[in-house]
């Protein structure tokens, strides 16, 4: 009776230890593997036939036919500026500058990676039809109800990301992921 | 005591057996799905556009600002050839092996054309730009893939959707078909080997 005991936690504790570890490195990257900028991950092997087992298996695992980094950089983030989850239920005001690349843009996204439905049909905006502020600052709101300029419509209470893609970026925006200057993501209130 | 410390070691190295396991081998299961949607979505070796982004796209994670169309290959028999007509705005063509890899990715400005051709081969297929279609067409690209099985895919900006209409005309004009593929002679444009 004590050998089963002890089979089925040497089961339970070694599959449960490497689901788990392999599913968080597939999910959030590995520090070798995926770069944080704030609240921003990239995995910047993406696309690439040299890729890593992890960058291949989170693509993978997500569905996602990425670009290589020469053609798009995309960083993805699924929380506020405080690591809190992003959540339709609330407001954010996501604010920055341009970046050294032909175009760009920030698109959100349902858990299941697809656009949010909205009646507006609005699932993102771009370098081109942003509008920008004196200081050539943007600011887009993200909430439930109309705002006036930069509107993206969130619609329930589920959670969401957001992903940044920056097309074409120029070589030293490729070479300082980690250092780029990304857009804030801060939380104006709940509901 | 002893015990113990074998027991847990031994958890650690099933922990590390499954934790490869599922990183290496699980991927390409979840890739042979995704591609099989495309495959049942629309004919082998030919040319698809998928309609405006939305909530029930075929594609994880579609731009909501790019245009999308897509081949899916199969170069077992024969090479593929696509023209491409490209828009004058953000356009690539990726190409994509059965595991995802993107082996190639060409953009407009690389381009530098109106329309050009690619010819898509298997690793030591001998090709022949001259002969199957055609006369030698100076803006042929020949690609070589290690995968004989993959997916094609065009993106092309429209913004909020006000280059929609005339992305969808370009796209309308480009396609991907079948060809015999011999003797491989005289100068391209640009040849990688993927």
């Amino acid at each position: 009776m004590r050998s089963f005991v002890r089979l089925f936690l040497f089961l339970l504790v070694g599959i449960g230890l490497g689901y788990c570890s392999a599913d968080y490195s597939m999910e959030q990257g590995l520090t070798h593997v995926s770069i944080r900028n704030g609240p921003w991950t990239i995995w910047p092997s993406a696309g690439s036939a040299d890729a890593d087992p992890y960058t291949r298996a989170h693509f993978s695992a997500t569905g996602v036919l990425p670009l290589t980094i020469f053609e798009a950089a995309t960083f993805r983030a699924d929380t506020d500026d405080d690591g809190i989850p992003l959540d339709q239920s609330c407001e954010y005001r996501v604010e920055g500058n341009g970046f050294k690349t032909r175009w760009w843009n920030i698109a959100a996204y349902k858990a299941n990676r697809t656009p949010m439905e909205n009646a507006a049909e609005r699932h993102s905006f771009n370098s081109e039809n942003l509008i920008f502020d004196s200081q050539g600052e943007f600011h887009i709101e993200l909430s439930r109800s109309a705002r006036p300029g930069n509107w993206l419509p969130l619609t329930n209470s589920d959670s969401f990301y957001l992903s940044l893609t920056l097309f074409n970026p120029e070589a030293d925006v490729r070479g300082n992921l980690a250092e780029l200057i990304l857009p804030r993501i801060v939380k104006v209130r709940c509901a | 005591m002893k015990a113990l410390f074998y027991w847990l070691i031994a958890s650690a190295l099933l922990a590390v057996v499954v934790h490869l396991f599922i990183v290496i081998f699980v991927p390409g299961v979840d890739t042979g799905q995704k591609m099989a949607q495309f495959t049942s979505a629309a004919a082998v070796n030919e040319f698809h556009q998928i309609d405006r982004v939305s909530p029930q796209t075929l594609l994880n994670e579609a731009d909501p600002d790019l245009a999308y169309a897509f081949c899916t290959y199969d170069i077992s028999d024969k090479a593929l050839e696509i023209e491409a007509h490209i828009p004058p705005t953000y356009w690539s063509v990726s190409i994509y092996t059965n595991t995802a890899d993107n082996i190639y990715t060409l953009n407009d400005t690389q381009a530098g054309v109106e329309t050009i051709k690619l010819l898509l081969a298997r690793d030591g297929e001998e090709v022949d730009l001259a002969n199957g279609i055609g006369q030698r067409d100076e803006n042929t690209i020949l690609i070589r893939s290690p995968s004989t099985e993959g997916l094609i895919l065009f993106r092309a900006y429209i913004g909020d959707g006000s280059l929609d209409r005339r992305v969808r005309s370009y796209y309308a004009e480009s396609g991907c078909s079948s060809r015999e593929a011999v003797v491989e002679h005289g100068p391209v444009l640009g040849q990688i080997d993927g």
